[in-house]
């Protein structure tokens, strides 16, 4: 009996140790937490990354795969070749089945090792969690405050991130008041009527009618004079410190291209709008602020000229095929003339010679540039999206859709990657269609 | 009781124009598509039947029917008959030369004119109606 006793003691120790070996760690001690998931320290992240049956998985805020360093982590960015996979997709209220195809084209596929690693410990046990609950087995934890407190490892973050703000920097700049320099924040949506605003808007918002900066028909930016009668209503210098956002973020964009382009030097985008806001838990306003008006606007616009073009240089873009692309920022049907996309737009096509450049469902969204929760989508997926379509990042791109709203918000996004001679063509197609001698194709390109 | 419903009816048909015309104005301060729809419109229609040629000729038309339907209600009203339907036309016509000669600065404007044109083609019909009933009355039996 106490032989039996004796021999099930010493088989069960060989088993423990045998379950306890790991191929994958090569020897080094790994820690299994309370609910599973092993954490997995720095040495092994960095011998894994890039490797086929291996992916990091940035799961913090888009704002800090940007390159914001927040939750306390000494510099900012994602571990260089980790994808992105926010804990904050899975508050947003879409298809479950969504996020599963998020997952697909990311390359997080259950076969693999799993590395989740977020600063709040937190993040990375939600997206731990999602995985489990869709057959993955193999997920590991990694806290990137060691990462990034070691200057030899590299982070990468988009050479002008700071254009795109987290909530948590617009709250800063309300508190402290932008250290005593101007600024003003803007709720931009269209209309007088200003539902969105009235419904809650960040305290000390004031609201922007877009057709304050743009009239129809063809409903490009105002002349240059209008411009600065503009921004002196809503006292905006190129000193002052503008940010701007909305529940719909394309206006903001609309609104930031043309701010750019009169000369404001600095021009910021809330990432994710009013939503990312409001998720944060911040405060919220419904008192309607007024505009102060200046009497200066401190240079005469536009001080960037290049950021927006106009129907003749777009032709001359066309028409220099080595060094530059027209690319077309509309959905597939109407880039190929299936539909012109708008009511009070007939024609159908594009202008003769335009590349696709991608865009989303239709003339109102942008999903092939945004995250679920309209965050602005990875950068590396963004490029290598344009490389697929032959669309070279080195030569001079410019940018066009209907009116000008998508293709103003993916120039700011071209902008935050450090892309250079990037600019919007204003007119688009609305205004290309309005001549019968602008040559225009149909159909899909040969 | 049926001779009421269909009068009911013909007079919804009579102001639908009009009616689309207040719907379009009011949508227009709620939604863009509809206000950049509107403008596109505008246009169109200002380079198409509503140019200053046009706009001149529906003047003349309407200025017209109103002296022919106040002629008509001047000879009515001496023989002691009463046309409150030829009264209105009167009136539409009116209106229909204000609303073209002053451009209300209206998004759905043309749109406006085009209920009011069809106001007052109704109208006609009803001062037709009301004129053959007085002369079936008038006529021994």
């Amino acid at each position: 009996m106490r032989k039996a006793l004796l021999l099930l003691l010493l088989s069960s120790l060989v088993v423990l140790g045998a379950c306890s070996n790991d191929k994958v760690f090569s020897g080094k001690e790994k820690k299994a937490t309370s609910d599973g998931i092993q954490t997995i320290k720095t040495a092994d992240v960095q011998e894994n990354i890039g490797k086929d049956d291996w992916v990091i998985v940035d799961t913090r805020s888009n704002d800090e795969f940007n390159g914001w360093a927040l939750d306390g982590v000494k510099r900012g960015g994602h571990i260089k070749g980790a994808v992105d996979f926010s804990a904050d997709w899975l508050k947003v209220d879409a298809d479950k089945k969504e996020l599963t195809s998020v997952l697909k084209t990311k390359g997080i596929s259950a076969d693999k090792n799993v590395v989740l690693y977020d600063a709040n410990g937190k993040d990375a046990q939600m997206v731990a969690d999602f995985l489990k609950e869709n057959g993955y087995k193999m997920i590991y934890q990694y806290d990137v405050k060691e990462w990034a407190a070691n200057q030899e490892f590299a982070l990468e973050s988009y050479p002008n991130y700071q254009m795109l703000v987290p909530p948590t920097w617009v709250n800063d700049e309300i508190n402290n008041k932008n250290s005593g320099s101007p600024y003003k924040i803007f709720e931009v949506s269209w209309g007088d009527e200003a539902k969105d605003y009235k419904a809650g808007h960040i305290p000390g918002a004031v609201h922007m009618n877009t057709d304050e900066i743009e009239e129809g028909p063809v409903w490009n930016r105002l002349k240059d004079k209008e411009l600065e009668k503009f921004a002196l209503k809503n006292g905006i210098s190129t000193d002052t410190t503008v940010v701007l956002y909305g529940s719909d973020p394309m206006p903001a964009y609309r609104a930031a291209v043309i701010l750019k382009y009169m000369g404001v030097k600095d021009v910021r985008v809330l990432n994710g709008g009013y939503t990312a806001w409001k998720n944060a838990g911040y405060q919220k306003e419904k008192k309607v602020n007024k505009k102060k008006s200046i009497a200066a606007f401190g240079a005469e616009v536009p001080v960037n000229p290049d950021y927006i073009i106009d129907l003749p240089e777009a032709k001359k873009i066309l028409a220099d095929k080595t060094g530059s692309t027209l690319v077309d920022i509309r959905s597939w049907d109407e880039y190929i003339g299936k539909t012109s996309g708008y009511d009070y737009i007939k024609p159908k096509g594009r202008p003769a010679g335009s590349v696709w450049g991608h865009a989303g469902s239709d003339s109102s969204n942008l999903e092939d540039f945004r995250n679920i929760d309209y965050t602005m989508r990875n950068g590396s997926e963004i490029l290598a999206m344009w490389e697929k379509d032959g669309i070279n990042p080195d030569k001079t791109l410019s940018f066009y859709c209907g009116t000008g709203w998508r293709a103003a918000e993916v120039l700011f996004y071209a902008d935050v990657l450090g892309l250079k001679n990037i600019s919007l063509y204003d007119g688009g197609w609305n205004e290309w269609s309005m001549d019968s001698s602008n040559p225009i194709e149909t159909g899909k390109p040969k | 009781m049926m001779k009421y419903i269909k009068v009911f009816f013909l007079s919804i048909i009579q102001f639908s124009g009009i009616i689309i015309a207040i719907v379009l104005e009011d949508l227009s301060d709620n939604k863009m598509g509809v206000a950049r729809y509107l403008v596109f419109k505008k246009q169109e229609f200002a380079a198409s039947y509503f140019s200053p040629v046009y706009m001149n000729l529906y003047t003349f038309i309407l200025a017209g029917g109103a002296i022919v339907c106040v002629a008509l209600l001047f000879k009515k009203w001496k023989s002691g008959k009463r046309m409150v339907s030829l009264l209105l036309a009167v009136l539409a016509n009116i209106i229909g030369i204000m609303a073209i000669q002053m451009n209300l600065g209206l998004e759905a404007y043309h749109f406006f004119l085009i209920g009011m044109f069809i106001v007052i083609a109704f109208q006609y019909g009803w001062c037709i109606r009301s004129y053959k009933k007085l002369e079936n009355q008038r006529r021994p039996k």
